[in-house]
């Protein structure tokens, strides 16, 4: 488990400040390169060099682009072979993995582990899109390796995104300011996440883990799937609200990666559009758009989605298992686009269906995602029905109920707008009524001094 | 400039309220249990430390009638890991009586329970610089495991959860000492230690940090002429926790270790007398502290009250 701890992040984060006060605006930027090399380094340790080489490899295949005719797959194939190794060569379930206790011994060196990197999906997938669209003539090279470095490796979007195109941060580099609105912008939504991330989802997780340590088997494990489907968007959309945060002190607006309220979506189209958006964003136009575009009699479409779907799972761990989960996605999605379903996208009872529909279909996946392998998943199904009620802690559930509510009830009111816009046209009552309630929610029922992400194991 | 001044007020605020919750009278029960108990130890006192498996695996009142000539301690701490062990242990040598310490080694390094901060804050004792003992080969885990242990201390102090069940009296589980309860939760004796897990040499895992704790503790018990054994969880909950500490107790010299023979691996080895996949319950800890106790019997462990080698 990758989890950030407040003192290490706080540090962080002061430095940048400290340094974007002292460097004069031009090369501002400066003062976001060095914090991001440090984390880089605290969390990947000497493993860090693969992404330099990887930096200088996008770096001179970026220069050489437009003046020489290379072909995609040479540069496609040289930055995404660390990816693919990474995944092929890793191991275990990332569900066990990921309930197991953080061991801080090190593994010793193998080759297999050179490039189990924290962040190198998301290095790889931006340094691919800085190529492709160099390529395809939307940005012209930057000349400056190092600003190249930072949009690779920016510290708020490292871990788990949310993936930005080179021109779309690059721009926002250059006009780094710290100012009254920008840090109360940043602070409103850092405790935003923090609320989430600390309150809502661990206790999420606990119920989760105690119906899971208790044998829970038969139809009841549709009740885990749904709570690891709710956890999940929590746990996820606290880590981009926090983050969008940090980078929001400087200025520099992250994009959106999630919907307010995503586990109401009524359709799984529906879903797609509010969940890891830039992520679907990423393979939509680097992958399903570059086949799309030779597919010219669209005989294909279905297929390149499903292909799509997979690529997408099999990113997130190679095994038989998480195939399967893809397979089903993509033919959900395929088969919801058969049927017209724009009934459901209306207020009202239809919609209400539809989002029980979803919910029912997206546990059943959420199901199959956490189960280690085929047979785990079969067996918890098909044994004996058992819910382990005297297990589960009414102190626990009264203070899930209750966050998650209150999530809920702002989250309602932030479909439109971000929290910090929100809170911006509210009164200064009911501004500090909001940070004072959070922060003490935060202080009483949290009980982590770290911050934890699922998504930064992948 | 405005923002500054909003967060000088929201901090006071804030600061202030945690400092009132701090004042606070409230009565630290198991805290001043653990302090009464380790100091009324004496020569002929042996203490478990460990985590909830030692909690929950020896039963002190049967060991102590098995082994008249002693009195044996449970110290066990739910949650505790191998840093807080070493505190305790550093604690038991360095401030109290107690001859004889057992050591179960615990695969997560890092961080402290709630219980051992709390302890440590009433005895004054500080947790960071006991961090700065435990130096391994890799510069990088070093600092690492600095930051997480300060970053440990300083959410236990920022984090009122525990001060605030205490207020509300909400009774939580005896969190150190013998905890017995008769369920079985568990039908598979997969968790449980098996002799062919024993034969596990190396591991994938740095272990360097680990063996300098171990050394430490052996120096500082030589110093005080105290023992000190070692001993394996008989339970294991993930099989990374194989790859660490079985590794790492083969690195350690036979005569400071409690050493498992066959009969101790199959008298425990039934999913009956599990809790849970990571605990014994009161029959398995019955016969696991029988076991124990013989151990403890033909390996001498008593005995040979002499400085550790």
């Amino acid at each position: 488990m990758y989890s950030i701890n407040f003192v290490f992040i706080g540090s962080i984060i002061s430095l940048g400040i400290v340094l974007c006060k002292l460097i004069p605006q031009k090369n501002r930027w400066i003062g976001l390169l060095l914090p991001s090399i440090l984390l880089l380094t605290y969390f990947a340790g000497e493993k860090s060099t693969v992404l330099i080489v990887m930096w200088l490899f996008t770096y001179l295949f970026g220069r050489a682009i437009p003046s020489r005719d290379i072909p995609s797959w040479t540069y496609v194939l040289v930055i995404l072979s660390p990816l693919v190794i990474s995944k092929l060569t890793e191991q275990g379930n990332h569900f066990k993995k990921y309930t197991s206790t953080t061991l801080i011994a090190n593994i010793q060196f193998e080759w297999s582990y050179l490039f189990q990197i924290i962040g190198i999906s998301y290095f790889t997938f931006l340094a691919l899109s800085y190529l492709i669209d160099i390529k395809r003539g939307y940005i012209t090279p930057e000349s400056n390796p190092f600003k190249l470095l930072l949009y690779l490796i920016y510290f708020p979007t490292i871990f788990s995104g949310p993936l930005h195109r080179y021109k779309y941060l690059n721009k926002q580099f250059e006009g780094i300011k710290i100012t009254d609105e920008s840090v109360s912008s940043g602070l409103r939504l850092m405790l935003w996440g923090l609320f989430k991330n600390l309150v809502v989802a661990p206790y999420l997780f606990k119920v989760l883990n105690s119906l899971l340590k208790n044998g829970v088997s038969g139809p009841f494990y549709i009740i885990c799937g749904f709570l690891f489907f709710l956890y999940l968007f929590v746990n996820f959309s606290s880590f981009i609200d926090l983050f969008q945060g940090i980078s929001q002190l400087f200025s520099i607006k992250l994009k959106d990666n999630f919907r307010s309220r995503a586990y109401l979506s009524h359709s799984r189209q529906h879903f797609w559009r509010g969940w890891h958006i830039t992520l679907n964003e990423w393979f939509r136009d680097y992958f399903f758009f570059s086949f799309f575009r030779r597919n010219r009699n669209r005989s294909f479409i279905d297929l390149i989605l499903l292909i799509t779907f997979l690529m997408i799972a099999l990113w997130h761990e190679v095994s038989l298992i998480v195939f399967y989960w893809g397979i089903l996605n993509g033919t959900w999605i395929i088969l919801e686009k058969k049927f017209n379903n724009k009934k459901w996208q209306k207020p009202g009872i239809i919609r209400i269906f539809g989002t029980l529909y979803h919910s029912f279909f997206a546990s059943i996946l959420a199901m199959i995602f956490i189960s280690p392998s085929v047979s785990a998943l079969i067996d918890r199904v098909t044994n004996k029905p058992h819910f382990p009620f005297d297990q589960l802690q009414p102190r626990s559930i009264a203070i899930l109920v209750a966050s998650f509510l209150l999530m809920d009830y702002f989250a309602k009111k932030t479909t439109t707008i971000k929290i910090n816009d929100f809170l911006e046209s509210k009164s200064l009552t009911y501004r500090w009524s909001y940070y004072l309630l959070l922060t003490a929610i935060i202080l009483v029922f949290g009980n982590s001094g770290q911050i934890d992400n699922y998504y930064n194991q992948f | 400039m405005k923002t500054v001044g909003k967060l000088s007020i929201f901090s006071t605020l804030v600061f202030c309220s945690l400092y009132l919750v701090e004042q606070l009278p409230t009565e630290d029960q198991g805290v001043s249990k653990f302090k009464n108990i380790a100091e009324s130890t004496n020569n002929h006192s042996v203490a478990f430390v460990g985590s909830s498996r030692t909690n929950r695996g020896i039963n002190p009142s049967v060991i102590s009638s098995l082994i008249q000539t002693h009195r044996f301690l449970n110290l066990g701490i739910s949650g505790s890991t191998f840093f807080s062990n070493y505190v305790i242990t550093n604690y038991l040598i360095e401030q109290t009586s107690c001859e004889v310490i057992i050591f179960e080694l615990s695969p997560i390094i890092s961080n402290s329970p709630d219980f051992v901060h709390r302890l440590t804050n009433s005895l004054d004792i500080d947790l960071y610089s006991y961090s700065t003992d435990i130096n391994g080969d890799d510069h990088g885990s070093n600092f690492r495991f600095k930051v997480e242990t300060l970053n440990d201390i300083i959410s236990k102090k920022i984090f009122i959860k525990q001060k605030v069940k205490h207020l509300l009296n909400v009774k939580s589980n005896d969190e150190f000492g013998y905890r017995q309860e008769s369920e079985n939760r568990i039908k598979t004796n997969a968790s449980i230690l098996k002799p062919q897990d024993l034969a596990v040499t190396s591991s994938a895992y740095d272990l360097s940090m680990y063996l300098q704790g171990i050394a430490q503790l052996i120096k500082k018990a030589n110093s005080k002429n105290r023992s000190i054994r070692f001993m394996l969880p008989l339970t294991f909950r993930k099989e990374t926790e194989k790859d660490i500490i079985i590794p790492l107790f083969h690195q350690i010299p036979d005569s400071l270790k409690v050493l498992y023979d066959e009969r101790i691996l199959e008298a425990v080895n039934r999913p009956e007398l599990l809790l849970d996949a990571n605990h014994f319950n009161s029959k398995g800890a019955k016969i696991l502290t029988h076991e124990i106790a013989r151990l403890i019997q033909e390996q001498k462990i008593l005995s040979s009250l002499s400085p550790t080698r």
